[in-house]
């Protein structure tokens, strides 16, 4: 099958850096997949990013979406195809109301009125925020903006949706909010729309079907959460978060105790813990 | 400094067909040098709360008490000016205000403002610029050309520099990585300590809360309702999240293996959780 997102020795720099953001970066995406990006600060992730729909463009090696190169002579096509949700809930919007935000990207692309009355509610509806059409933009929460940027990518039907850490200036509960959507547009639209989502949220990347590490432009490791996330001692190297069951463990092995050695869940870690306990 | 609210009120536009009530009976009392965690869902007061703290808005009824300084609605806008010096205000993404074309000159503009000559201003800019740990060779490179982290860095050493005596902290840590994340948190520790500041943290991260609060707020729906140590406040999850907050992820977990029937005590963070369980399965084991 053909990948949704290819890229081939894909290297970039930034104007006089010292050094490139990206290093012969060669990674597949599969059509369907949400995958999840994580990496410290500096590591190039949002530069992936940016490369994918033409913000950025690669010092050497070539990107396809779709089959299609991302190049100058499809910027547009790349552009309908990949929608990106930035990390700042404030700077994306353009619109009077929430209606108008989303009709934004429909008026760019010359959808006639008839139709964007239909597509506008139906991509509201989605990210459950038609009962706020008519509001302004700037009275909603967080997390409703951020729904709502959510919304407006969604109307154009992009194959490939980017969340460039849009969680990350969201409260704990508005966080959990938009996970639990993405898992609703997930199920409801499957092969059709690709996740990227790029983030140092732990959970929005265990929720994912793939994890692709990058550190210092160079990629790591692209596999499955639970495989990423046992092995502690990289994730730590790396400045990553490690699983909450992985830190337990560590401090239990630093004061003597004989942990178990394979991946645990925090459920399992209990578990472990409660038979230790009952045993004695 | 010690801070004191008495039955503070706040409503946005008052005397206008736009006023919003924001803050209802607000009383707390945040003493002398102390770490204090303001914790609440959005939109729950804790951003207005720190508005009138730092004197930008005047309470619509009841007084505020900052050192010997008294905060009320009749306060002339013109004290408030003097009373700013004494506390320091790292807003959200704070390098965002960074404008100087050197990383000396960003630090130094703050206490300059507050009438240092240069001379001065530049002595408290490099011993702020050395709390954060950025080194001299940055000093004269654009605040630009520095990572995230980094400006976020010299954006608090602005801070830092005017040498207040209360720090207030909104979200310091949102958008870093969680390397960066610790090294900024335990650098708000040694700050505390090395200027004796009272430091008021406001955030969503409750395992920062456990690890480096010693008194907390809890905001809602306008007002605080529970104030006390970590350990007071995490001991009620349930309530917690019906306020829709967290508790530390030690604490659940803690929770969860009593609820087991284990007997643990809600420890605060990773450390008293792994002495606990230590404590419970007998030691050491070595096979």
């Amino acid at each position: 099958m053909q990948p949704i997102i290819e890229f081939k020795d894909v290297s970039f720099s930034y104007p006089n850096a010292e050094q490139p953001a990206l290093k012969n970066l060669s990674l597949q995406i599969q059509k369907g997949d949400w995958v999840a990006v994580i990496g410290h600060n500096g590591s190039g992730k949002s530069t992936f990013a940016k490369l994918i729909n033409y913000l950025l463009i690669p010092t050497s090696g070539s990107i396809t979406v779709d089959g299609i190169p991302v190049d100058q002579e499809h910027v547009y096509d790349i552009r309908d195809l990949v929608g990106m949700v930035f990390q700042n809930p404030d700077n994306q919007f353009v619109g009077a109301t929430v209606a108008d935000d989303v009709a934004f990207g429909l008026e760019n692309r010359q959808v006639p009125r008839e139709k964007m009355l239909e597509i506008v509610p139906d991509a509201l509806e989605r990210v459950q925020m038609n009962a706020y059409a008519a509001r302004e933009p700037a009275r909603l929460s967080g997390g409703q903006k951020q729904r709502v940027a959510i919304a407006s990518v969604l109307a154009v039907e992009p194959k490939v949706l980017i969340l460039d850490e849009a969680t990350s200036m969201l409260d704990p509960k508005g966080r959990r909010e938009m996970i639990a959507l993405v898992h609703e547009l997930k199920q409801e639209l499957g092969a059709e729309l690709t996740v990227l989502s790029i983030t140092h949220d732990i959970d929005e990347a265990a929720s994912a079907d793939e994890v692709v590490i990058l550190n210092d432009g160079e990629l790591m490791g692209v596999d499955k959460p639970e495989v990423i996330f046992s092995d502690a001692e990289r994730l730590r190297r790396l400045g990553l978060a490690v699983p909450f069951a992985e830190q337990l463990k560590a401090k239990l092995k630093a004061r003597g105790i004989k942990v178990p050695e394979t991946y645990q869940t925090t459920e399992g870690m209990a578990e472990w813990i409660w038979q230790l306990h009952s045993k004695m | 400094m010690a801070i004191t609210f008495k039955n503070v009120g706040f409503t946005y536009q008052a005397g206008t067909p736009f006023a919003t009530p924001a803050l209802y009976d607000v009383n707390f009392n945040i003493p002398d040098h102390s770490f204090t965690a303001v914790i609440g869902h959005t939109g729950s007061g804790k951003s207005t709360m720190v508005q009138l703290l730092d004197g930008l808005e005047l309470p619509t009824d009841g007084e505020i008490t900052i050192g010997s300084a008294t905060i009320t609605a009749a306060t002339k806008r013109k004290t408030l000016n003097g009373m700013r010096h004494d506390i320091g205000m790292v807003f959200q993404f704070p390098e965002a205000q960074l404008f100087e074309q050197t990383v000396l000159a960003d630090v130094m503009f703050g206490p300059m403002n507050y009438g240092m000559s240069k001379a001065e201003a530049e002595i408290a800019a490099k011993a702020a610029l050395a709390l954060v740990q950025m080194p001299e060779s940055s000093y004269e490179a654009s605040p630009f050309d520095l990572s995230g982290g980094q400006m976020r860095r010299v954006a608090i050493a602005g801070v830092i520099a005017m040498e207040p005596e209360i720090l207030i902290l909104d979200e310091p840590t949102a958008g870093l990585d969680p390397a960066g994340q610790a090294d900024l948190m335990a650098l708000f520790a040694n700050l505390q300590k090395e200027r004796d500041l009272t430091v008021i943290l406001i955030t969503h991260q409750m395992e920062f809360v456990g690890q480096y609060a010693d008194n907390v707020l809890v905001f809602d729906a306008g007002s605080v309702v529970k104030t006390g140590t970590p350990a007071e406040i995490f001991a009620d999850s349930d309530w917690l999240r019906q306020k829709q907050l967290d508790v530390p992820a030690a604490t659940q977990f803690s929770d969860y293996l009593e609820a087991k029937g284990l007997p643990l005590h809600g420890a605060l963070d990773l450390d008293q959780l792994a002495d606990e369980i230590v404590g419970l399965i007998g030691g050491p084991t070595h096979e």
